[in-house]
């Protein structure tokens, strides 16, 4: 049942195809959007952000191939030292003054010329303990004290602490891939609902904690009740993906960038995709994170081995629900908050563990049985 | 084991088709925001970062009949502020105090202006060149320091308008406002005419408010005013205007004065001269009084000179006989229960027709304007009416009046006696002028007329023609009232406008004013109309002198100032005296001389060479050179008149002299030509149309004979001004 008794096979290529294109797709969209601005200071150079997104992906692909190559059990291996360095990173967060503060929130840590989230680690590191505690513990998993309890404080925690940094929604995506481990790892449905109303009402409380948060969600029920202010980002979303119509504006030819769309290059990035491709485009790009998302959860379906299994899975729920929030704000359909489309979103540390996971994805669907 | 693996098959894929669900409730919201809401939102993100702004006309160059500039449009820098810039710099106070300094403006003013909410406001329009390049310096210097002060203060182009012969015509120009709207004379009457289209620019912009250059700009070029040629003429312009100078500057100066000169024959005004005179330029500092158009705008008895219309009427129908008809003048004479008396101390007596006309004998003239009225009640009335009085002329001038003409059925006979003397009825100056002109022109009565043509660039638009407005006598009656009006210039009150070997037909006119319901004491309005020459006139000169001081008669104020100015206008025109001419006078021994050209020389050699010529200079303006002067070179005067000279802005230093480089943007070829010309230097062209460059700047000092280069576009391809 462990991973050297299985027969090594080729690796899911349809999986590193799709993220692949999307990278692609996404460098090409950080271009398009941020060439306009990119041009005036501080930047002062057009091909700012697609030296610095080139640089990325290299950086990220390295780091994809890295994590395809090393074997599985070191990742097992690995796990409490590596969920220890990401815990203490983000408790270091807390109590640094060495910290930029972007949006209200305290989220990027700088060392030396390098500045990088923390949160973004922890999508690798929580799935990756999560797996090992269920695996470990696979015959008292459906126990309250033994299996359930220890995982739900494993993804409190680490959702706990980030949510402290204001940044609520890699707390959601962090969490929500606990709470799908802890689901998909076999814990008790009552439990989990027990877990969910306690988390909807730890959301009330941290809404309710920040009026930022409020006034956001009005703004989402109705964004035209705030136009200038917190209804702004979803209307100039909307009037990017309007103008796009059907079939999009082309290439370069949109004109929510000249300032109009705050984040363009970031968050905002699918609404200018939206803008330049049309709806075309933006249900091609949905495919290819659905085809994505079907091949990572059929990657942890098919591996025999336990850990492997529940590691891919929270690997990928991390992905899935990352893009779904992300274009579920650009839509309209939920609030906006502040996250990045994993694989085209501007953003180093966002790119590098988004390909990093993909390599880990990617290392695991060689075990798997056909 | 195995238990366990099935379990979580099932719900990793219960987890995989949640999460496709949530991705197609992904793509329903964006078919929603895309497709049906899609055009509704395509257009409003259109309006946000679309802007049409307007691209402002040049309005028309005003020229006079031979294309001389009376009006041109210059560019002008006006200070405007960011309200909003003003108070994030948090120097608003310090930039308000700046201004106010260099404006000359009150600081507490200044500081409300740069508080307020607007977007935009105009600290002070149309400043001067010094003043604005002063400011544009200190914002940089500001910039360089990144003090902040001046942060937010805008310096916009903006078009001017420009008098380069500043009172000359000013009554028949008028002036045009801050906004370059026509507010009088021809500014206002041909307003639509001159100021043009503007265009517009559609274009987009980020929300910066920065015009996004790899856009689509909709460019809808401004059309350019026409340009309007009058048909005064500069020169003629200027005689009427130093006669009536001189007669204001004399002891016995006037409460106000001024001369129309028309060519009957075409109905064109060649001149119209106002004592009363402002600078266009200057508009503002002027009462309303002397922006008046009394010419056009004001009423005034107009006394003897009405009898021409008395007299043309009774030989048109018959009701005198010049060869028969006698008048006797018992000094008075008494209509119903009123007297009314002639001029004359000592009665007139027994006299022919002609002689009436001659002595402009009061009671022969209520004598001939009853007979007109034994002929046919209300005749009279319908050759006055005929004439012109009681109707606008329809000339191309804002304000005309219609002077007074009483209701026919209220008049008594003692009103219609008065009438035939030219009291109990007012006219304007231009009513009574283009009345005569009718006279002169065998009969016909024109519209007068103060557009000659109108030009777009080198296309004809409109010439105006002459349009007769009714046949008022026959040729043949017209041609036997002039010859007994050269009877009053050779023989008659007429004497003081003889000219030598010209033929003149004329009447003289002194109407005591009516003030409160009775005549003024010692008020009066003297005039003279005359023709020239008598036989087929081609000039008709009406001189109107309004409570002349001393000396109060017609022949005495307004017939020497009639021959004063038309001695230079005959020779202007090349009017040979004709041969005929039987005028009592002996040849006056005066030497005529021709103007030279003077511009470009300096002002104290141009001086020397019109005095070697027996002519005086008068110098407008405070430059070291000449740009241009009046009358122009070529023209012959008498000596002893003079010639204005008109100098540019020229400042001296060291000893040489030197010239200070004048803004060249957005003129034409040819108005650079002549700016730099008249400021001495030369110029080196490149292109054609308008200028967008010129080396070194505007501001800079050269010595007068340097080169400058300047850049010119075709205006089609002028860069497109972009106002952020």
């Amino acid at each position: 049942m462990s991973p050297q008794k299985t027969q090594k096979r080729k690796p899911d290529w349809v999986l590193l195809v799709c993220a692949l294109l999307l990278l692609c797709i996404g460098i090409i969209m950080v271009f398009s959007s941020s060439q306009y601005f990119a041009r005036y200071a501080p930047y002062n150079d057009t091909y700012h952000f697609l030296k610095e997104q080139l640089k990325f992906a290299v950086i990220g692909l390295f780091c994809l191939f890295l994590a395809y190559k090393v074997n599985l059990r070191a990742y097992r291996k690995l796990t409490y030292p590596v969920y220890a360095v990401v815990l203490g990173l983000l408790i270091f967060m807390l109590v640094s003054s060495n910290i930029e503060t972007i949006g209200g929130a305290q989220r990027w840590l700088q060392i030396g010329g390098f500045s990088f989230q923390p949160s973004e680690l922890a999508k690798i590191s929580l799935p990756m303990v999560m797996a090992k505690w269920i695996a470990d513990h696979r015959e008292d998993i459906e126990d309250f004290k033994i299996g359930f309890l220890p995982a739900l404080g494993l993804t409190g925690l680490t959702a706990g602490l980030i949510l402290l940094q204001k940044d609520l929604s890699s707390s959601v995506v962090v969490a929500g891939a606990g709470v799908v481990l802890m689901f998909c790892g076999g814990v008790r449905i009552s439990y989990l609902m027990g877990t969910f109303a306690a988390g909807v009402a730890a959301c009330v409380a941290a809404i309710a904690l920040e009026p930022f948060r409020i006034s956001r969600i009005t703004a989402w029920l109705d964004p035209r009740s705030d136009p200038l202010g917190d209804g702004y980002q979803t209307i100039q979303s909307w009037l990017a993906l309007g103008s796009g119509g059907l079939t999009g504006v082309g290439l370069g030819n949109g004109g929510s960038k000249w300032f109009y769309l705050p984040e363009r290059h970031t968050d905002f990035i699918f609404s200018v995709l939206g803008e330049e491709f049309g709806y075309i485009g933006c249900v091609m790009v949905i495919i290819l994170y659905m085809v994505l998302i079907w091949r990572g959860i059929m990657v942890a379906v098919r591996v025999r081995n336990l850990y492997a299994s529940l590691l891919a899975m929270g690997l990928i729920s991390a992905i899935a629900l990352q893009s779904f929030i992300n274009l579920g704000v650009v839509s309209g359909l939920l609030p906006v908050t502040g996250v990045t489309l994993p694989l085209i979103s501007y953003g180093g540390t966002s790119l590098i563990v988004s390909l990093t996971m993909i390599g880990m994805l990617l290392n695991i669907s060689r075990y798997t049985e056909r | 084991m195995a238990e366990v693996k099935i379990k979580m098959r099932r719900r990793m894929t219960f987890v995989l088709l949640v999460a496709l669900l949530g991705f197609f409730a992904v793509i329903v919201k964006l078919a929603g925001v895309q497709l049906i809401q899609g055009s509704e939102l395509k257009l409003e993100a259109e309006e946000v970062r679309t802007r049409d702004l307007g691209v402002a006309a040049s309005r028309g160059t005003i020229y006079d009949r031979n294309g001389n500039k009376l009006a041109v449009s210059i560019t002008a820098d006006s200070i405007a502020a960011l309200p909003k810039v003003v108070k994030d710099s948090e120097e608003a106070e310090a930039t308000a105090k700046f201004l106010a300094e260099k404006l000359g403006l009150e600081y507490a003013d200044v500081y409300e202006k740069l508080q307020s909410d607007s977007t935009y406001v105009w600290i002070q329009r149309k400043v001067d060149f010094d003043t604005a390049q002063i400011i544009k310096e200190a914002a940089l210097k500001a910039e360089e320091k990144n003090s902040g002060l001046l942060a937010g203060i805008e310096i916009e182009e903006e078009s001017q308008r420009y008098y380069p012969r500043n009172t000359l015509a000013c009554h028949v120009l008028g002036y045009a406002g801050i906004d370059n709207q026509g507010l009088d004379g021809v500014e206002l009457a041909l307003d639509t005419t001159l100021k043009g289209t503007d265009g517009r620019v559609i274009g987009q912009y980020d929300s910066a408010g920065n015009p996004i250059l790899q856009a689509e700009y909709d460019y809808i070029p401004p059309e350019n005013g026409y340009d309007v040629y009058l048909t005064i003429d500069e020169n003629i312009q200027y005689f009427c205007e130093r006669e009536l100078a001189a007669l204001q500057s004399s002891e016995f100066p006037a409460k106000q004065a001024g001369i129309i000169i028309m060519d009957p024959k075409t109905g064109n005004i060649l001149a119209m001269a106002s004592s009363n005179s402002y600078d266009p330029n200057e508009y503002g500092d002027y009462p309303e009084s002397s922006r008046r158009n009394f010419l056009v705008s004001d009423s005034y008895e107009p006394g003897s000179t009405f009898k021409i219309i008395t007299a043309s009427t009774a030989l048109e129908e018959g009701t005198v006989d010049p060869a028969v008809s006698s008048y006797y003048d018992p000094g008075s004479v008494s209509v119903a229960n009123a007297r009314i008396h002639c001029w004359a101390s000592v009665p007139h007596g027994t006299q022919t027709f002609a002689e009436a006309i001659k002595n402009s004998c009061n009671p022969a003239f209520v004598a001939i304007g009853q007979s007109i009225e034994a002929k046919e009640k209300g005749l009279f009335y319908k050759y006055i009416q005929a004439f012109g009085f009681g109707s606008t002329t329809g000339v191309d001038l804002p304000g005309e009046a219609s002077g007074i003409l009483q209701a026919e059925s209220n008049v008594n006979a003692v009103e219609l006696a008065t009438i035939s003397i030219g009291q109990g009825i007012a006219v304007t100056p231009l009513q009574l002028i283009t009345a005569v002109c009718a006279v002169a022109n065998d009969g016909a009565l024109l519209r007068p007329q103060i557009v000659s043509k109108v030009m777009d660039g080198d296309a004809l638009i409109l010439e105006t023609q002459p349009e007769e407005v009714r046949r008022v006598i026959s040729p043949s009656t017209a041609q036997q009232l002039r010859e007994f009006l050269v009877g009053v210039v050779t023989e008659g009150s007429g004497g003081n406008a003889a000219i030598s070997g010209h033929t003149i037909g004329g009447k003289t006119g002194t109407a005591q004013k009516a003030s409160g319901g009775s005549y003024a004491e010692r008020k009066y309005v003297a005039s003279f109309v005359g023709m020239v020459p008598a036989e087929d006139p081609e000039l008709v000169c009406l001189v109107v002198v309004d409570e002349p001081s001393g000396v109060f008669y017609g022949s005495q104020v307004a017939a020497p100032i009639f021959k004063a100015v038309m001695s230079d206008v005959l020779r202007y025109m090349g009017i040979a005296p004709s041969e005929t001419a039987d005028d009592g006078l002996e040849n006056e021994e005066e030497i005529i001389v021709q103007v030279p050209n003077l511009v470009n020389l300096d002002v104290d050699t141009a001086v020397g060479k019109l005095r070697s010529l027996g002519l005086t200079a008068e110098v407008v303006g405070e430059g070291l050179l000449v740009s241009s002067q009046t009358p122009s070179a070529g023209s012959t005067l008498y000596s002893g008149n003079t010639v204005a000279l008109h100098t540019g802005g020229v400042v001296e230093s060291a000893g040489t002299t030197q010239v200070t480089v004048p803004n060249l943007h957005g003129k034409r070829f040819a108005e650079v030509a002549d700016l730099l010309s008249a400021l001495g230097l030369t110029m080196s062209a490149e292109g054609n149309g308008v200028a967008y460059s010129q080396s070194p700047t505007a501001g800079a000092v050269l010595e007068s004979g340097s080169i400058i280069k300047v850049s010119f576009s075709d205006e089609e391809n002028t860069v497109i001004p972009i106002i952020p």
